[in-house]
Formats: C-alpha cells, sequence, structure tokens
C-alpha cells in the first residue's frame, strides 16, 4: 500500500474517530462534555507532530506547516476545555464545599488525582506557552514533553471516572499510541532515515 | 533535521535518577522528579557548563536511565496499587462493555443467586448441568438468575454455561466449585450413646459413635439433626422436614422486604410465626417427653433471645442482647449462650471492634441471668497487654452427662470443659494434632456415653475423636495433601476459612464481628474514625476497592488489620491474606426471597437508570468499583474529620444489609432516597413522586 493512500486512511479512520466521539459525548453531562473536549483537544495537539510527519510523507509540505503551526493554539485550547472542566466539576460536584475538604478528597481518590495532575500539568504547559516565557526558556522542549504524561493521566483519570466505558479505554489508548508514535520516527531519525521532519525544538 | 532536543535525554535521565533516589511512588511523584530534573537542566544550559550538558555522552545517559528505571520498575506494584491500578483486567472488561453474568463462578453446594446483564432482553434462560433455568427481569438491563444445584450432574473446575438472551445463545466459562463435606452441629442421642451432624454442603446426615460414622443422604440442604424417640431427625431449610420421625421443630428462612424471618415449626401441621429479624440459631428445649415445648430462638439482627412456645405458638419471653449468639445449648431449666460481648442492659460499644466475649447462663423461661463467665475480657481501647492461647472464639457448646459444659472454640482450636461456669476450664488442644499438617478448627463438641469426645470441623471437613489423650481424625472430605494435588484453590480457600476464624493474639477473629463471612449486624468503631455497622463479606468478589472508603485494593491487604491492630496471629502459618481472599473470593450470600410486585420492581429499574444511580451502582455487580468524595455526594451533611472518600458500595443483596450509608444514618431504603438525600446528588430522586419512590425502592430490594 502506497504512503498516500495509507495517509488518506489513517485521516478517514481519524474523522471515523472523531465522529464517534461526538455521539458518544452527545447526551453526557457538561461536566462529562467538557472533560471530553479536552481530553480530545489533547490528543489532538499529540497527534499534530505524526500528523505533520505524514503531510510530510505525503508531499504536502504547506500542510504540514500549517499543522505545525496551529499545535499550540489547540493545546492552549485543551488547557482552557480543562479549565473550563475543572470549573464545571467544582460547581456540580463539590458547590460550596470548603476547600480542603475538596482538595482532601481529589487527593484520595486515584481518579480525581490523575484528573488533578493532567490539569496541574496542562497549567504549566500553557504558562510556558506564552511566547515571552517560552522565549527565555533553554529547555522548552524538554518541558513540553510533559504533554504526553498529561495526556496519560487524563486518559486514566477518564478510564477510572464512575461508568467510563469504551471511549476513556480508547482514549488512553490512543495516548500511549501517540507516545509510542512520537518514539518511533526519533529513532528512525536517529538512525539516520529521510523522514521529513520540521523543527519542534524552541 | 533535527533529532530530539540535546537538552531532552539529560533531563529524562536525570528524572528517572532523580525519581530513584527519591522513591517516588506515584505518578505524580515521577512528574517532581521530571520537573525538578527539567529545572537543573535549564539552570545549567545557562551557565558556562550549557555544552556540556548539550554534549552529555548518550550512552552513559542511557546507562543511568536504565539503571534507574529498572530501579523504579521494582516499585511498580505499590504504584499500580495506590492508583487503583490493580483493577486493570476488571476496568478493560468494564471499558468493552460489562460481564453478562455475576458472580463468575457456582458453588454446587448451595442455591445462589445470579445478576445476569442483558439490557433490552426479555427472556433469558441458562442451561446447565442437564437442566434450564429462567431469569426474571428486575429492570434496568439486569435479570435475576436463582439456582440450585441440588440434583445437578455438576464437576468442579471450569465448564461452559449456555446462556440464551430472546434466541441468541452464547457460551460463557463458569467455575463451579464442588461440594465437599463439611460436619457441623453436632447433637447428642438422649443416651448419648451417640451423636448426629449434618453437612448441609453434602447432603448428608452423619451418625457417629465412638468409632465410626455413618453417612446418609438426605433431605436437601439439612440444617441441623436431632433425637426424637423414633430416631434421627434431620431439620432442612424449605419444606421437607424429618426423614424419620413425626414431631420436628424446623426453621426456616424466608426473608421478605427487610429484615424479616419466620420460624416454622412442625407438629404434624404447619405453623408459622413472623420474627422481627434474622433469625440464626435455634435449639429446642428438652422436657423429656415426646414433644419439646419450647424454642429457643436467637436472632441475629436485631441481637436477641426468644423463647418461644411451640403450643400455642407464641413468643414467650424476649431479651434483647448486645451482639450475636454464636452458640447456644438448652438444658430444662437453663439456657447457656456463648456471644462476642454481652451486657445485662445492651447499650452501643464504642470499642474499637470491641470483643468481650462471654458465656451467659439464663433461666428459663424468665431469661434471667443466673451467671456469666468471660472469656477474654478487653478494655475498649484494646491495649491490654498479654496473648490470647487458648479459649477464644466459641462456636459450640454441649453438656456432658455430668452436666459439665464442653465448650468447642474454633478461634483457639481448642475444646473447654467447665464444671461450673466459674470452675477452672480443663483444656483439650487440637492444634497440630494432625501429623499429615492438616489443621482442625472445632465448631461443635460433644462427649459420649463412652466418655469420647467427638468434634466436628467444618472447615477441613473432619470428625476428631479424642480418648484417653489419643485423637483419631476421619476424614470426610478430601484432606489437604489431596487438595493441593487436585484442586489447590480449594485449598486456598480451606485454610483461608480457617484464617478467618483463628484468633489473633487480642482474641478477636474476622468471625467475630463476620459470623459465617456475614455480618453481625453490630457497628463498630474501625480504626477510630467512626461508628459504623459491619458489612457482610461474601459475595465480595469484583467490588474492590474494600472498605467503606476503598482504601484497600485487595481483600489480602485487610491482614493488615490483624496484624497491626490486633497483634497478628500466636502461630505461624503461610500467607494468610492470600487465603483468606480465596475463601471471600468464593463466597456466596444466601439468596433472598423477596417477592415484590414485578411490574414495580420493573418501574423501579428505569427509576434507577433514570435517576442516574446506574452510573455508579452498574449492573451487573451494582458498583464502578470508584471512590468518590464523600462531600460531592451528601454536602449537608456533617462527616467525621477524616472521612473525604467513600467507596461505591456493591447493592447486591441490599435489603438485607441495614442500615445504610457509610455510618449506618439511613435505616430504610428510602431514607437513603428522601431524608439523607436532600441535596440530591446521590441520584436525581427528588422529583420522584411516592409512588415512584415505591417502585424505586421495590426494585432496590429485589436486588438478589
Amino acid at each position: 500500500m502506497s504512503v498516500r493512500r495509507t495517509g488518506w486512511l489513517l485521516v478517514a479512520g481519524a474523522a471515523l474517530l472523531a465522529l464517534a466521539a461526538a455521539f458518544a459525548i452527545a447526551g453526557a453531562s457538561e461536566v462529562r462534555r467538557s472533560g471530553w473536549w479536552a481530553l480530545g483537544l489533547m490528543l489532538l495537539t499529540l497527534a499534530a507532530s505524526p500528523l505533520r510527519q505524514l503531510l510530510a510523507a505525503l508531499g504536502r509540505r504547506a500542510a504540514a506547516v500549517h499543522v505545525h503551526r496551529a499545535r499550540r493554539g489547540i493545546g492552549l485550547t485543551a488547557a482552557a476545555a480543562g479549565g473550563y472542566h475543572l470549573f464545571e466539576s467544582l460547581e456540580h460536584h463539590f458547590g460550596a464545599a470548603a476547600p480542603d475538604d475538596v482538595l482532601a478528597a481529589v487527593l484520595g481518590i486515584p481518579w480525581l488525582r490523575h484528573g488533578a495532575l493532567a490539569l496541574s500539568l496542562l497549567a504549566l504547559l500553557a504558562l510556558t506557552s506564552l511566547a515571552p516565557i517560552a522565549r527565555r526558556l533553554s529547555a522548552w522542549s524538554a518541558l513540553h514533553r510533559l504533554v504526553y504524561a498529561a495526556a496519560i493521566a487524563a486518559g486514566l483519570h477518564a478510564l477510572f471516572a464512575p461508568h467510563a466505558g469504551l471511549p476513556a479505554l480508547v482514549a488512553l489508548a490512543l495516548a500511549l499510541l501517540l507516545l509510542a508514535a512520537r518514539l518511533v520516527p526519533t529513532r528512525r531519525a536517529e538512525a539516520g532515515s529521510a523522514t521529513p521532519s520540521l523543527s519542534d525544538g524552541t | 533535521m533535527k533529532r530530539t532536543h540535546p537538552l531532552e535525554a539529560p533531563t529524562l535521565a536525570l528524572a528517572l535518577a532523580l525519581a530513584a533516589l527519591g522513591g517516588a511512588s506515584d505518578p505524580a511523584g515521577l512528574v517532581l522528579a521530571y520537573l525538578a530534573s527539567w529545572l537543573v537542566i535549564e539552570t545549567f544550559a545557562r551557565t558556562r557548563w550549557a555544552d556540556a550538558v548539550r554534549h552529555a555522552p548518550r550512552p552513559w545517559l542511557g546507562l543511568v536511565a536504565l539503571l534507574a528505571a529498572l530501579s523504579l520498575a521494582r516499585g511498580l506494584g505499590p504504584l499500580a496499587a495506590e492508583e487503583g491500578l490493580v483493577h486493570w483486567p476488571r476496568l478493560i472488561d468494564r471499558g468493552l462493555g460489562p460481564a453478562r453474568l455475576d458472580p463468575p463462578f457456582l458453588r454446587a453446594d448451595a442455591p445462589q443467586s445470579f445478576v445476569v446483564h442483558a439490557p433490552g432482553a426479555e427472556r433469558v434462560t441458562v442451561a446447565l448441568g442437564g437442566r434450564r433455568f429462567s431469569a426474571t427481569p428486575i429492570g434496568a438491563g439486569a435479570l435475576r438468575l436463582d439456582v440450585d444445584p441440588a440434583g445437578l450432574a455438576l464437576e468442579g473446575g471450569r465448564t461452559a454455561l449456555a446462556l440464551t438472551i430472546d434466541e441468541r445463545t452464547e457460551e460463557i466459562a463458569l467455575e463451579v466449585i464442588a461440594a465437599r463435606a463439611r460436619p457441623t452441629g453436632l447433637v447428642l442421642s438422649p443416651d448419648r450413646s451417640r451423636a448426629c451432624a449434618v453437612s448441609p454442603s453434602t447432603d448428608e446426615l452423619l451418625l457417629i459413635d465412638g468409632a465410626r460414622t455413618e453417612r446418609r443422604v438426605t433431605a436437601d440442604r439439612p440444617i441441623a439433626c436431632g433425637f426424637a424417640p423414633e430416631g434421627p431427625v434431620v431439620f432442612t431449610e424449605g419444606i421437607a422436614a424429618a426423614q424419620h420421625g413425626t414431631t420436628t421443630a424446623l426453621l426456616r428462612r424466608t426473608l421478605g422486604a427487610g429484615l424479616m424471618s419466620e420460624l416454622v415449626v412442625r407438629t404434624g401441621g404447619e405453623r408459622r410465626l413472623p420474627l422481627p429479624g434474622l433469625a440464626d440459631r435455634v435449639a429446642l428445649v428438652p422436657s423429656g417427653a415426646a414433644e419439646p415445648e419450647r424454642a429457643i430462638v436467637a436472632l441475629r439482627a436485631p441481637s436477641r433471645l426468644l423463647v418461644v412456645g411451640l403450643d400455642p405458638l407464641r413468643i414467650e419471653a424476649e431479651r434483647p442482647l448486645q451482639a450475636p449468639v454464636s452458640a447456644l445449648v438448652v438444658e430444662t431449666d437453663r439456657v447457656v449462650l456463648a456471644a462476642p460481648d454481652f451486657a445485662e442492659r445492651p447499650a452501643p460499644n464504642l470499642g474499637n471492634h470491641f470483643v468481650d466475649e462471654q458465656l451467659v447462663a439464663l433461666s428459663l423461661p424468665a431469661l434471667e441471668v443466673l451467671g456469666v463467665r468471660r472469656l477474654a475480657a478487653r478494655t475498649a481501647a484494646q491495649d491490654h497487654a498479654g496473648d490470647v492461647d487458648a479459649f477464644a472464639g466459641v462456636s459450640g457448646l454441649s453438656v456432658d452427662a455430668a452436666g459439665r459444659l464442653v465448650v468447642a472454640h474454633g478461634g483457639t482450636r481448642d475444646v473447654a470443659v467447665l464444671a461450673r461456669l466459674d470452675a477452672v476450664a480443663e483444656r483439650i488442644a487440637l492444634r497440630g494434632v494432625d501429623a499429615g499438617g492438616d489443621e482442625h478448627a472445632p465448631e461443635s463438641a460433644v462427649v459420649l456415653a463412652d466418655g469420647t469426645l467427638v468434634v466436628a470441623s467444618p472447615a477441613s471437613g473432619a470428625l476428631l475423636r479424642v480418648r484417653g489423650g489419643r485423637v483419631a481424625i476421619e476424614a470426610l472430605a478430601p484432606d489437604r495433601s489431596a487438595l493441593l494435588r487436585d484442586d489447590p484453590e480449594a485449598l486456598r480457600e480451606r485454610m483461608g476459612e480457617l484464617a478467618f476464624g483463628e484468633a489473633t493474639r487480642s482474641g478477636i477473629a474476622c468471625t467475630s464481628c463476620h459470623p459465617d463471612g456475614g455480618s453481625d449486624f453490630v457497628a463498630h468503631n474501625i480504626g477510630g474514625r467512626m461508628l459504623a455497622p459491619t458489612l457482610d463479606a461474601r459475595g465480595l468478589l469484583g467490588t474492590a476497592p474494600y472498605l467503606r472508603d476503598g482504601s484497600y485494593p485487595r481483600i489480602r491487604d485487610l491482614l493488615e488489620v490483624a496484624e497491626d491492630e490486633y497483634r497478628g496471629y500466636r502461630w505461624p502459618a503461610g500467607d494468610r491474606g492470600a487465603t483468606i481472599e480465596g475463601y471471600l473470593a468464593r463466597t456466596v450470600r444466601p439468596p433472598i426471597v423477596a417477592a415484590p410486585d414485578p411490574a414495580l420492581v420493573r418501574q423501579g429499574g428505569e427509576l434507577f437508570e433514570r435517576a442516574g444511580c446506574a452510573g455508579c451502582h452498574a449492573p451487573p455487580r451494582f458498583t464502578d468499583l470508584g471512590q468518590h468524595a464523600a462531600v460531592a455526594l451528601f454536602p449537608r451533611h456533617a462527616f467525621p474529620g477524616r472521612v473525604r472518600v467513600l467507596d461505591t458500595p456493591s447493592l447486591r443483596g441490599l435489603s438485607e444489609s441495614p442500615p445504610y450509608l457509610y455510618d449506618g444514618r439511613a435505616r430504610t431504603l428510602r431514607d437513603v432516597l428522601t431524608t439523607e438525600n436532600t441535596a440530591d446528588q446521590h441520584g436525581a430522586t427528588a422529583g420522584l413522586s411516592e409512588p415512584e419512590l415505591d417502585a424505586l425502592v421495590a426494585f432496590l430490594e429485589a436486588i438478589p
């Protein structure tokens, strides 16, 4: 199968998955819907690099550049969606509970702990994505590798949440798959592969 | 093209090294180590060592990362447990669609209720052992399937079960747990020449003399035996009564809504006396005449003792008790009972897992206290120095020819003989009597006319005869070595049952509060946090994490309570935690007999889904295996200081486990839905009408 055909099959698969996800969250509560949005956008951020490489392999270098440029924006939107999810969750589940009660509960429950970890990381990454800060950091890319940790934590958060079901399992699998996809081409690149790549450095 | 950024590899290697050195035990620890590492690298990248960091030799970095990763991998178990990841197979199972059948095993020795999860199905049948069983829809996509294995051709091991949902048939693997003899409830014949016992698991009546045992297959599920003038009598659970004789009394437990039971007495015709609670033990008062005039009934919930006149059938006297009776023997003018706790005027005990085991003599029929013997007295704080080596965990009482009390102590594996309640006890130790290594836990003990002490040990499936200091063991079930060879899981179950009944150094055993694995229906202060009603430990398989706050990911970890709170065990043994888990994982609650209106139940099932209950109490196990924030579910309730997290309990067998909620503050299921859910966060029940609440309660009570 040609690279081109594989590429379009992957894109079609992703579109189907997105459609299924849209159906899956259609009837959910606002808390769950905002959470799925945040997780979906995080996965999309992770998918940006493999997608960019794929487009480059398909000879669509211009599109690849667009994807690369959109990545930061999608990541920031994911962080915003995460913030909205946090707000909705606190509003819906905790209401007027005392902050120390909320903190103790969140730290004591694995699925909430995973969610808190993912949100904390997203906040840190969003903050360090702002141009003035990002420009000052030498090891910016090393810091932003934490987006994989955030996505896996968010996937675990969804999987452990009450009655999450198949979508959460798929989300976690996708996060792990995208991490693997990120590692494999890097190795190839180190081995001298000619896979075109756009810099993701600072 | 550009390779991985030169600062990423040193950051990762340093992060792993820091995490390994710091013993990171959760994902947050790993992330913190990474952040600290990043800060160090970022700082170095701005100094004159920047080049050294950028061009750090990759092989060395790789080696550091590998060694650190290996070191971290050693702690993966605790990390996974802390994060709840030990349940990943079940989580994936949940992700791929809930299990069809719960529990995934069938005990061949007891009736059992399954929950079949088949949303939308109208007709579900199961072909098993040559017979076909029909499931009853109860709503919320769940159906109830009752299986009585009596008469089924079942062998131990895995078997295929054909499940037909409407017109479609699918095969489900089911583990069949073989029935093994469990001699229990020794009763002497009037002339004391022999004794009888029953083995409910194998439907046998055992007639025992000083040398041998005659095994008779008898009516279905014998629960007790006795001797009538005509011969031995078997009491069964259900309709069948005596195999021999005409005059019998039997206890039949039928549960309706909530905790109600019936005493069914057969003296020619059948008469029923409704009882306010679960009947646990029953004994006839010997009168010398052919027909006993009274029966003594011990109720477990609420704990009380009843004197029941048989003709006419009525309650003549009753006495509230502090804790359920663990053993009972009746003479013509008195009853002697054993209980983990007793007080003349019962009051809530605020001690931590309080046990004050006593033998108490009460007059008949007035039930006045005649005498008390403290067996292993404890202070409320459980800080009494000294270990218990003997006389803990009473499981059986009888009286010998000389009028002496014979007390079987399952907890310490010994038998005490007492001339009077306040006399010095003569001890017959049974631990370690078997050179083959089998352990026996006496459940009941009697002394025959020829002086032979006969002891029944259902856990090990053996009868022990002690005479002149010599012990003879008669194994009615496969012994330890046979089980090790043929069925290691059954051996694990057996060792677990033995460990479950074994007294710790403080005198407390698991059975002190969980008789037969169930509940004593008493509230205890677990770990100094709050007074909480005892949970039923049977049928726990697949409902992790455990305890009300979900603080234990595995049942086996609960052994920590025995080790830390009760000074551990006196005698060495294998991995008690693993064996107790093996035992509890194979226990089942007896089927509840609830007969509410099926249409009402199904309407309740729909409301159960509509109110969002099924989101967390998801069928077939009626739990999401998760934990929730206490303040999120019950924002208007003042929780004790350390209660922050609540486990999602399984709703199976709910009608048998009042009171409800973590501290038992809801006395009824309706209270759970109304007065204890005013914030409407524990299910959307605020908008339900009275008839709808009735339907929802009927559904909850129908969950088997």
